[in-house]
């Protein structure tokens, strides 16, 4: 399989589904942030902010840097199964929706 | 197919479904579609962001509306959002395992309750917004 590959831009493709979901993550951090002197409780909204930013941020690189390791293995003809960082950002994205929860609640109370 | 693998019965499920390790179950698809389901799994989470981002907004920016009003849209969008966020990984992990053990992809209406829940929350809005209570 090695030198003929068929996966197209896979590789390309699959690493800017990645930044827009990063980008994604960095607007609702940033809502977070935009209302944090209306909540309840800013300092709630500052900290739950910037934890999202910096989600979207490690997202970003994280992407960047398994692209390379994805592009050898494909080329070797490997899988391109990577569980863990699935289920890191799975549990990410969770986090940071419960965390948009918190804000809601906050600018409500 | 008895020389498949499939990892025997799940040990335990919690938030994020079957903690198995996929790598080791039935055989590997094709690199296409695993970067397929991924993307699949990652346009979900972006779906679980936005429903978070407008929720946010909603309850943040709507300030001409009562707070009853901006809590009956923003509430039940980020309760959409923390669970499509939640039910993405359990579908990606479940197709994967479907693939890998040469089964057809599951059906469920989950994509048919969120659309729905999403057009309940937008016309109760338009509603508030027409009444402005």
């Amino acid at each position: 399989m090695s030198g003929e590959r068929d996966t197209g831009l896979q590789n390309e493709r699959t690493s800017l589904a990645w930044v827009r979901t990063s980008i994604a993550f960095a607007v609702v951090g940033g809502l977070l942030l935009r209302g944090s002197h209306l909540m309840v409780a800013p300092v709630v909204g500052y900290v739950l902010g910037a934890a999202v930013i910096g989600a979207a941020a490690t997202a970003l690189y994280g992407q960047h840097a398994r692209y390379d390791v994805r592009e050898a293995r494909m080329d070797a003809g490997d899988g391109a199964l990577h569980q863990a960082s699935l289920r890191a950002l799975a549990f990410a994205t969770i986090a940071a929706c419960a965390s948009a929860a918190t804000g809601v609640l906050l600018l409500l109370a | 197919m008895p020389d498949i693998d499939d990892g025997g019965a799940p040990r335990r499920r919690g938030l994020l479904g079957d903690p198995r390790n996929l790598s080791e179950m039935g055989d590997e698809p094709d690199v296409r579609f695993t970067l397929a389901n991924e993307r699949t799994m990652l346009a979900w989470l972006r779906t679980a962001l936005a429903l978070g981002a407008a929720g946010l907004g909603a309850t943040e920016f709507l300030d001409s509306q009562p707070p009853l009003a901006r809590a009956a849209v923003g509430v039940p969008l980020v309760a959409l959002a923390v669970v499509t966020a939640a039910v993405a990984y359990r579908r990606w992990e479940r197709d994967e395992r479907s693939m890998r053990l040469h089964e057809p992809l599951p059906y469920d209406r989950f994509p048919q309750i969120l659309a729905l829940s999403i057009a309940a929350t937008v016309l109760v809005g338009l509603i508030l917004a027409i009444v402005h209570l």
